[in-house]
């Protein structure tokens, strides 16, 4: 035997290489003196042998000498009688459900590995060894997520999961191992896998000159993110250099800048993705559902980017794990708080200032960070009427807290909350206030060194609520007259307890299987009144329990081709509590009632909701790919209010007998390529969505919240979305930016609207342009700038009028047929950084926004006179703001 | 985006702004500085002239009158609020004894029963053909008659005498059982006046206030009409009425606006109701 099992495996490729190479250039005599060795006919007999033994029994019985590596051999043992049989068919039935392919150089077969052709586990059985880890920011001591684990050989490798957690199964052997992540300097090692291997890694922050390289526009806002295609992720460095409104910087107003996602309403809070509502928006913020993402009535966002890690917004492919709206889910990550020192950062704007403090408790264990932001427009209006004990103003103040301790090398918890609150007075007893409060309890756990697994339990809760005094006159008999003034108010809430348990699973680099479930209580009250601070039993009081089930497999077919595809199987029950369940008919009327006892299960539904998306790499010195996504999702919950996008008033309601659960079926295809050295991407991606059982008013419909015959005023129809998406990225250098464009077509149709013909729906964005562009300029200067355009949200306007029992009334002729002025709008923003490290230096932030004063509007304002045109009302023609921010 | 017109909130803002007392002007003017430094109207959407003009068909049956049925048209928003009648249509008013009428075209768009003269409890069925246009309803007439008890009334003002009203005070009782659904009005001298009130209970003293902003005259006339609807047009008229009054202050979630739909077929606006009424009038002394 002429074995040259001995070699060092680091040394495959460069052995394998060569071969390869003479296997496509041997001369044609060498060939057919090849097919004339493999084409002996010989007899073996193997019994409980191996195939190392099989080899020996060959090599004895017609010369031939073969060449191997016995780490890849698989540990197999063969019975099995060969009378008269070709050396090429024993082979090919030796190698049967293995990666072992051969080639003749010299007289001998020299057996390697073909990663094209695909094993059977249950044949190879090859040994296997598992690295497993976690990356981390060796300045914090925090986890990064999506960081690059590569191992050559195979030349393939894996992302970090959203805790940080990788999972490689390789043969043992010698591998070369690359870590790498955006803004860090990569770690290039070699290493002896013998055993299975724990290996937690530090990566150290880029220096100044190499983060101008690194910095890039929205990662994954091509097509092959976690999720497949249809992935969008916010940079949050990147998100702190553009220009917003007041300085404030806004999560947001950062999203709405890529393609396919729009403002719906303000320029904050509220989004619209591909043409749906915002209330088709899962946002969660560790994994908490956040019900209003809006501060200002829809002028700011609740998130502050300083307590922000990561965000991934899932638009085309839904991952299998998320569940329960039509549109997108936003994922966001809090940070973990600094695991090496002690570090305080903030910024004071004109609106209002922030605050962060974090650090650890005890050293790479455990570590906290705590975040909040104010805004004192309050404050001022105190000070300019001289009175600090007026009442009136408008405020929020938002606080971020999250804690975490390492248990041991396998186990980890996590204590995070947002704590958020508007507050909207005109004196003492007049106003709104609303508010999110969140808290998530998770548990990371390494049940092995393949399988993750993460427990949360979540809690969240959304309160509105509006106080107004009704003056009454009272009159005595004496004719003199009296205030009396009584406080009454009435309140809106939904509270939801989550209980969630999700398991990933490496068994391989080919495969990643992804399970689990969650249990969700939901409590709603639409409406209660509160009389002089006593709580009146609401009208309308639902509460609902979701469950769901999920299994996701993401399988490396080929080295070209993935699959992730999965299924969810979600049930809601919607129980009684202590009233009644209302049925109406088509025209809305009231015809029967149901009493249903607390906990009694008024209604269930059971849907499956099949996810699965497909990409196929291609091209070598330009990488490219195209994808293709099928989605379904079911939203079990709507929320009963649609043409005030903003109105903090959001009164959610389950689905019940008579509102069926919201189906949406998503289709996307999509391009991406790389090119100039990977320092550009362009992306396409065209989406086709329809959604069925979409709820909206009837027409007329008076709503009152307070009323339990609500349901009666829905009608239920379906509505489409379709599109395509366009973004050009320079994603490296000293300038970066991107150019996105998106042409869509919303419609609705619904058969009690507008007698069944379909009509746009309020964010109809027939075109959506940005151009966002972020140049360093020396070492302390950042200029960036960016320039939006997008059509205007249609509108239902009247064109004629009427009398009915004396009373005039406006005609609307059509639903949605107007359209507001098209948006428009050119930020620039100015930062000076200290000298030093930018990162981590104090920096003026000079911005504009509009900077060429066009007039956006608002909202619009019917003339209740007689009157031909509506006033469109703009605010903040120009903004200029100032904003410091310091970090010590 | 928000929608002024119908966003209660906005509503609600605006209100809660004419409260504004002068002498927090300061405050306000801060509250507001960037809005106010930042932001104007502009008139940009121009609205079509009536693209499409409907029918709007008020059809009443009361009990113990003649069935009236009023035919206009939707005008143009620029115009004066004159709504003319629509003559020459063929309507036809039958009930559930097999007696079918043809009504009067009154030549100003209104159309009158010579013999048809509402029966509590009966049911009504209207067709109206105009133009190649057909139009139908039907209406079933409440069984009962909510009678208006009493109307008092006193004079009200402050020791200055500056303020002065005569306050209208009026009492009725729905009968237990059913839910009586309707609306009550106050005329003087014949002349509506204050608000529509609506109720919906059973079994129950309603007692509502309207203060007139006057001192009412001897021999002035002051009357309370109980009107009990059918559901669907008690629905319908408390939307018309909803829509003409801005004052409400709470704050709901919003339907984009549209046009109220009653109980009749056909692109058409408008109802058609079968109503009793209760009324009752006191002479001021």
């Amino acid at each position: 035997m002429n074995s040259i099992y001995a070699l060092p495996s680091q040394f495959y490729p460069f052995f394998f290489l060569p071969f390869s190479i003479l296997a496509v250039c041997y001369p044609l005599s060498s060939v057919q003196a090849q097919e004339a060795l493999l084409n002996q006919r010989i007899s073996i007999n193997l019994s409980d042998q191996t195939i190392i033994d099989a080899f020996d029994l060959i090599e004895a019985s017609c010369g031939l000498r073969f060449a191997y590596s016995r780490d890849f051999l698989p540990d197999k043992r063969f019975t099995q009688r060969f009378n008269n049989q070709k050396v090429r068919d024993i082979l090919r039935q030796l190698f049967r459900g293995t990666q072992l392919a051969y080639l003749i150089q010299n007289e001998q077969v020299v057996i390697y590995i073909d990663r094209n052709r695909q094993p059977v586990e249950a044949l190879t059985k090859v040994q296997r060894r598992t690295i497993h880890g976690y990356i981390r920011d060796g300045a914090t001591g925090e986890e990064l997520i999506g960081a690059s684990v590569w191992a050559d050989p195979p030349g393939e490798g894996a992302g970090t999961n959203v805790y940080g957690f990788y999972s490689l199964t390789l043969p043992p052997g010698r591998y070369r191992l690359v870590i790498s992540y955006i803004g860090y300097q990569s770690i290039d090692t070699t290493m002896q896998l013998e055993q299975d291997l724990r290996l937690d890694l530090d990566l150290e922050e880029a220096s100044v000159e190499l983060e101008q390289v690194v910095i890039t526009a929205p990662e994954d806002s091509g097509l092959f993110g976690e999720g497949g295609i249809g992935v969008a992720g916010m940079n949050i460095d990147d998100l702190n250099q553009l220009p917003t409104l007041f300085g404030e910087q806004d999560l947001i107003q950062g999203l709405q800048l890529l393609p396919g996602v729009s403002a719906a309403g303000g320029t904050g809070g509220d989004i619209s993705v591909r043409g749906g509502g915002s209330d088709q928006n899962l946002i969660l913020l560790d994994g908490a559902p956040i019900y209003n993402a809006s501060h200002m009535l829809g002028i700011f966002s609740v998130f502050n980017p300083d307590a922000l890690k990561q965000v991934k917004l899932y638009k085309g492919r839904i991952p299998t794990q998320y569940r329960g709206r039509l549109s997108s889910v936003l994922d966001i990550q809090m940070r973990e708080g600094n695991m090496n020192k002690f570090q305080v950062d903030g910024g004071i704007g004109l609106l209002s200032s922030r605050l962060k403090a974090e650090g650890p408790i005890v050293k790479n264990k455990s570590s906290f960070m705590l975040a909040g932001r104010r805004s004192y427009w309050d404050l001022i209006i105190k000070a300019l009427a001289g009175d600090i004990t007026s009442t009136a103003g408008i405020s929020y103040y938002d606080l971020n807290a999250k804690v975490n301790y390492r248990i041991g090398d396998r186990d980890r918890i996590f204590l995070s909350g947002y704590f958020g609150r508007d507050r909207f007075r005109f004196d003492a007893s007049n106003g709104i206030d609303w508010g999110n409060r969140t808290g998530t309890l998770r548990w990371n756990h390494l049940v092995s060194d393949q399988l993750f697994m993460h427990t949360s339990f979540i809690y969240s809760d959304y309160r509105y609520k509006s106080a107004t005094d009704i003056g009454a006159l009272n009159l005595d008999i004496e004719g003199e007259n009296e205030l009396e003034e009584e406080l009454n108010s009435i309140q809106t809430r939904i509270r939801d307890y989550h209980l969630k348990v999700n398991f990933q699973y490496f068994p391989n680099l080919k495969h990643t299987l992804k399970f689990g479930g969650i249990g969700i209580y939901h409590h709603f009250i639409p409406a209660q009144i509160i009389e002089e601070g006593q709580s009146q039993e609401p009208n309308i009081n639902r509460s609902a329990l979701e469950n769901s089930l999920f299994v996701n497999h993401q399988w490396q077919l080929t080295d070209r081709l993935d699959l992730d595809y999965g299924l969810h199987f979600s049930h809601l029950a919607t129980l009684g509590t202590n009233n009644y369940d209302y049925q109406f008919d088509k025209e809305g009327n009231l015809i029967d009632s149901t009493y249903f006892k607390r906990g009694e299960v008024l209604k269930a539904y059971f849907r499956i909701e099949p996810r699965f998306s497909a990409s196929y790499q291609f091209g070598k010195k330009n990488l490219q790919s195209v994808g293709f996504a099928f989605n379904r999702t079911f939203q079990y919950l709507q929320r009963i209010s649609s043409s005030f996008a903003n109105n903090p008033a959001r009164v959610w309601l389950p689905s019940s007998n008579l509102i069926k659960p919201q189906r949406a079926d998503q289709w996307s295809l999509g391009y991406n390529v790389e090119f100039g050295s990977g320092r550009y991407q362009f992306s396409a991606e065209a989406f086709y969505k329809i959604m069925q059982n979409r709820i909206n008013f009837r027409d007329g419909a008076v709503v009152d919240r307070a009323s339990q015959y609500v349901e009666g005023l829905l009608v239920f129809g379906k509505e489409t979305s379709t599109g395509i998406e366009f973004q050009l990225q320079k994603r490296l250098g000293k300038f970066r930016g991107w150019i996105s464009y998106t042409l869509s077509r919303s419609r609705g149709q619904y058969a009690q609207i507008d007698d069944g013909q379909p009509f746009p729906l309020q964010f109809d964005r027939t075109h959506d342009f940005a151009l966002v562009g972020i140049v360093d300029v020396g070492r302390r200067w950042t200029i960036s700038a960016n320039w939006v355009y997008y059509t205007g949200s249609t509108v239902s306007l009247p064109n004629g009028k009427y009398e009915i029992d004396g009373q005039v009334l406006d005609y609307y002729n059509q639903r949605n047929a107007y359209r507001l002025t098209p948006h428009q709008r050119l930020d620039l923003a100015f930062t000076l950084y200290r000298k030093g490290n930018r990162r981590k230096e104090a920096s003026w932030n000079f911005a504009v926004s509009n900077v060429y004063l066009h007039k956006n509007p608002f909202f619009v304002f019917i003339d209740q006179e007689n009157s031909t045109t509506v006033q469109e009302v703009y605010l903040f023609r120009i903004v200029p703001s100032v904003t410091y921010n310091f970090k010590f | 985006m928000l929608l002024l017109e119908d966003a209660s909130l906005q509503r609600n803002i605006i209100a809660l702004s004419n409260r504004i007392d002068y002498g927090y002007f300061w405050r306000w003017i801060a509250l507001i500085c960037p809005l106010l430094f930042l932001t104007a109207c502009l008139d940009k959407i121009s609205l079509d002239d009536i693209a499409k003009k409907r029918l709007v068909v008020e059809a009443k049956v009361v009990a113990g009158e003649r069935a009236a049925v009023k035919i206009s048209e939707t005008v143009s928003r620029t115009g004066p609020d004159v709504f003319p009648g629509i003559k020459g249509a063929e309507v036809r008013l039958s009930d559930d004894s097999g007696y079918s009428e043809l009504l009067s075209d009154q030549e100003d768009g209104s159309y009158r029963s010579v013999d048809t003269v509402g029966e509590p409890g009966a049911r009504y069925f209207l067709e109206i053909t105009y133009e190649e246009q057909t139009i139908t309803g039907d209406a079933e007439m409440p069984g009962w008659v909510i009678p208006v008890d009493t109307i008092w009334y006193k004079e009200v003002s402050d020791t200055a005498g500056f303020f002065q009203e005569t306050l209208v005070t009026y009492r009725f009782s729905t009968p237990p059982g059913a839910i009586s659904q309707g609306m009550v009005k106050l005329y003087i001298d014949g002349e509506q006046t204050g608000e529509v009130r609506f109720f919906e209970n059973a079994g129950t003293v309603n007692e509502y206030e309207v203060g007139i902003n006057k001192i009412l005259g001897l021999g002035q006339e002051i009357m309370v009409e109980a009107v009990l609807l059918e559901p669907n047009v008690y629905s319908y008229l408390q939307t018309v009425y909803d829509r003409s009054d801005l004052s409400d202050l709470t704050i709901s979630p919003v339907a984009p606006p549209s046009n109220p739909i009653a109980n009749l077929e056909g692109e058409v606006l408008g109802y058609f109701g079968a109503m009793t009424v209760g009324r009752k009038i006191v002479v001021v002394e």
